[in-house]
């Protein structure tokens, strides 16, 4: 039986990672970060003009998953996990500025709603979330596999 | 004329393609560099350029004036412990930095910056230019 991938999201994968060639290609003409994230991500559930992006990483011992959210309220990012989807919720809210005769406008705003599924193996129970720095970083444990459990033998 | 536009050039440095991350320095970091996206409001009162910084600290942000350039430079280290392996990339790890010319407007003793949540806001006020100067005769 084949088991479906750990990341269930692969079977958009080609078209992310083709995205993201062309990007690659293309930014070295267009010099502003801001190319990169001019476009809703297509996974993002709540398309407004700004998504953050979204790494993942694998330890022997945990899943990192690290959102670039500069300018985001801590108060208003909320992380929840349901089955093994993480799903990261918020809103960037342009700063209250006087008079905004903007002469430079490059950075966006919106809210996001991005989903990321997770191999079934982790430890929601032990998960926890920091912003530092405009970065929300969730660390997520794995479930010791390897942790002893005592077996009961009932008297016959 | 009363509130004249304060004049920000934005150093755009298009890099030639390839040479941006051509030729490392042996033994050099070779980080790529990432252009920041940035705002810049002009109020009553000067400027306010913001710029997202993720990941960036107090320790590791450089911002400095020279002549009539000012940038921002920082060193960013890559936040994991070593052997992670990276399941799903969608941003990039770099060095920010970008700079900017500014106008003789600018008030260059009373350029403020505030680090909140990645974001960097640079206060660049207007030159006061109603103060009267004494300008001494020698006779």
């Amino acid at each position: 039986m084949s088991r479906p991938g750990p990341w269930p999201r692969e079977s958009a994968t080609p078209f992310v990672l083709l995205q993201q060639e062309l990007q690659r290609l293309l930014d070295p003409y267009l010099g502003l970060a801001r190319f990169r994230e001019a476009d809703p991500r297509p996974t993002d559930l709540d398309p407004s003009a700004w998504s953050p992006p979204v790494d993942v990483y694998e330890t022997p011992e945990e899943f990192l998953v690290a959102v670039e959210v500069p300018g985001v309220a801590p108060d208003s990012i909320d992380v929840a996990a349901v089955g093994s989807v993480l799903t990261v919720k918020g809103v960037k809210e342009p700063a209250d500025l006087p008079e905004p005769r903007i002469q430079v406008r490059e950075r966006f705003f919106g809210a996001f709603h991005r989903q990321i599924h997770l191999p079934s193996e982790v430890d929601f129970d032990r998960a926890e979330a920091t912003i530092e720095n405009g970065v929300l970083k969730i660390r997520l444990p794995k479930q010791s596999a390897a942790r002893t459990r005592t077996i009961p033998i009932r008297p016959a | 004329m009363e509130n004249p536009t304060i004049q920000v050039t934005v150093a755009t440095r298009r890099p030639v393609p390839g040479a941006s991350e051509a030729a490392p320095v042996p033994g050099e970091r070779t980080a790529p560099t990432i252009t920041p996206p940035i705002d810049i409001h002009e109020g009553p009162d000067g400027l306010i350029l913001e710029a997202d910084l993720p990941g960036a600290t107090e320790q590791n942000l450089r911002v400095e004036l020279e002549e009539n350039v000012l940038s921002l430079h920082a060193r960013m280290e890559p936040p994991l412990p070593e052997g992670a392996r990276l399941l799903h990339e969608e941003y990039r790890l770099g060095d920010y930095q970008r700079s900017f010319i500014l106008g003789d407007e600018v008030d260059r003793d009373r350029i403020t910056a505030e680090l909140t949540h990645g974001v960097l806001r640079l206060t660049l006020p207007r030159a006061d230019r109603g103060r009267t100067r004494r300008i001494e005769i020698r006779s």
